[in-house]
């Protein structure tokens, strides 16, 4: 039945997501085309392009947002409002109808991160592109890690991001990656736990999963933060000697175990809250 | 016996909505759970169908406890739409016949023509009677043991109400009962097996309509005006 519950979530949702997937590679597509011209070459063009990257910039917000509430919504709707009188009637276990909401939903939010990632990776590319077009491969990459570098020596294009960074290029992405799959995890059952705890409340459920969503969303930065702090605290008390840029990747590997540890939690709470009896008023 | 509730009660914010009702419904019944608005008629069918859990009492389904296999064995129409809008008509056939093993889409698909409802348009291009038509073809397409149908006439037009009145005799199979709630009881008198009385979350009476009416003499509809005058 699982399987059939996760057909029926993604047949429910995947053409408004679909679609607005599609919208953000086409603008992707959009942004590094205008890039790799000279359109912005000319100092009048200044404002224009100042205004289409603040438009962007805005557009990927609201893509993030969209997606979120669209699947926070949809969970509340389907399984809490009218809906959920079918949902809770179907020969099926309560576990089973927040498993198949999870795995369709992490799908689409997981895709809508890595999307959005990818998308500024691709223009920064489309800039370092032209960049590079302009004034040659050797002044972009002494622009990207500055001077003093063996750069392109070896003749291979990332050596020297391995030598500034101690990753390969491959490694960080891997981290990058990583990264938002945790986050999305976490920032999909931020919405479920809240709407679930809200379930709990006689009166004023919605408004209760939003004060819930407010409080785990303050909850798990905190978290997050505090532990982002500990190499922060250990470069500055001089304990460690690495570089800024490895400091940087630290912060981020603290960053996906905070997520991870998040996931985890909120995944047995809402775990724990859907096996509670239903009350659909 | 198909359903068993016994000592079933349920609270809302600390009031009752039912206090220890205890009653059987046997296989080939339909039955009549009536009473006037805000006496628990709800509250008994969503206890039923598992929308609800009860604050004291239990509930069998053919042995069943509620869960996974009672919901297999009951099919549900409550008072209101609770399918998704922008769901074409033959979309819901597959979705029903994908999660219950006694749906027969032949049969929906059936009363869906006598009735000239267009399977490929979406349920909230239709008016509010033929939205509840389509959910009650649906929720009669299934072999299921137990029918809870919950105000199934009240939103109707009383052409339209026949037509729902013949399609639920015509379509429940002969082992299975019906529970169905209403104030509109002179619609649906002729059809009953049984009726309950049901009065501030307590069952007055459960009796056979027969024996009721040659009892006292009067029409259920009668009976139920001088049970529940205000």
């Amino acid at each position: 039945m699982l399987g059939k519950l996760i057909k029926f979530e993604w047949r429910a949702t995947y053409r408004l997501m679909a679609a607005l997937n599609l919208a953000l590679a086409l603008l992707t597509v959009a942004g590094c085309c205008i890039l790799i011209t000279d359109v912005f070459g000319q100092e009048d063009m200044f404002p224009v392009a100042v205004l289409l990257m603040a438009l962007y910039a805005l557009s990927l917000t609201a893509f993030g947002l969209a997606t979120m509430l669209y699947l926070y919504v949809r969970f509340y709707r389907n399984l809490f409002a009218s809906e959920g009188y079918f949902m809770h009637t179907l020969p099926v276990t309560p576990m089973q109808l927040f498993h198949s909401k999870l795995a369709v939903g992490y799908v689409w939010m997981a895709l809508s991160s890595v999307l959005v990632t990818f998308s500024i990776l691709a223009l920064l590319a489309a800039i370092f592109f032209h960049y590079a077009q302009i004034h040659g491969i050797e002044v972009l990459f002494q622009f990207l890690y500055g001077p003093g570098l063996p750069s392109l020596s070896s003749g291979n294009l990332f050596d020297p991001f391995y030598e500034k960074f101690g990753y390969t290029v491959g490694q960080f992405f891997a981290k990058f990656l990583l990264l938002h799959l945790a986050s999305s995890f976490a920032s999909l059952l931020t919405g479920y736990v809240s709407i679930l705890l809200g379930q709990l409340v006689e009166k004023y459920k919605r408004a209760a999963s939003v004060g819930f969503y407010i409080v785990i969303y303050v909850i798990n930065q905190v978290v997050c933060s505090i532990l982002m702090v500990i190499p922060t605290v250990q470069r500055l008390s001089g304990d460690s000697d690495k570089s800024f840029s490895h400091y940087f990747m630290e912060i981020m590997d603290y960053g996906t175990v905070s997520q991870f540890i998040m996931g985890a939690l909120f995944y047995g709470a809402a775990v724990f809250l859907m096996r509670r009896r239903v009350n659909l008023d | 016996m198909i359903l068993e509730c016994k000592g079933l009660s349920k609270t809302y914010q600390g009031f009752p909505a039912l206090s220890d009702v205890s009653f059987g419904i046997g296989g080939g019944h339909i039955v009549g759970l009536l009473g006037p608005n805000g006496s628990g008629k709800t509250t008994l069918i969503k206890l039923v169908a598992g929308l609800l859990s009860p604050s004291a009492g239990t509930i069998s389904i053919q042995g069943n406890p509620v869960g996974p296999v009672s919901k297999s064995l009951v099919s549900y129409l409550p008072d209101h739409p609770y399918l998704d809008g922008r769901m074409k008509v033959r979309d819901m056939v597959r979705l029903f016949q994908d999660f219950y093993r006694d749906f027969e889409p032949e049969r929906a698909y059936g009363m869906l023509e006598t009735l000239g409802i267009d399977p490929r348009r979406k349920l909230k291009s239709f008016s509010k009677g033929t939205k509840e038509k389509v959910q009650l073809i649906l929720v009669m397409s299934r072999r299921a043991k137990l029918y809870l149908l919950d105000e199934p006439i009240a939103g109707v037009d009383p052409a339209a109400r026949d037509y729902i009145l013949q399609a639920i005799l015509s379509n429940y199979a002969e082992d299975a009962s019906v529970l169905i709630s209403t104030h509109l009881i002179s619609d649906i008198e002729n059809i009953l097996d049984e009726v309950i009385f049901i009065q501030r979350g307590r069952i007055h009476t459960h009796a056979p309509v027969d024996g009721l009416r040659q009892e006292s003499g009067k029409s259920v509809d009668a009976l139920f005006r001088e049970v529940f005058r205000c």
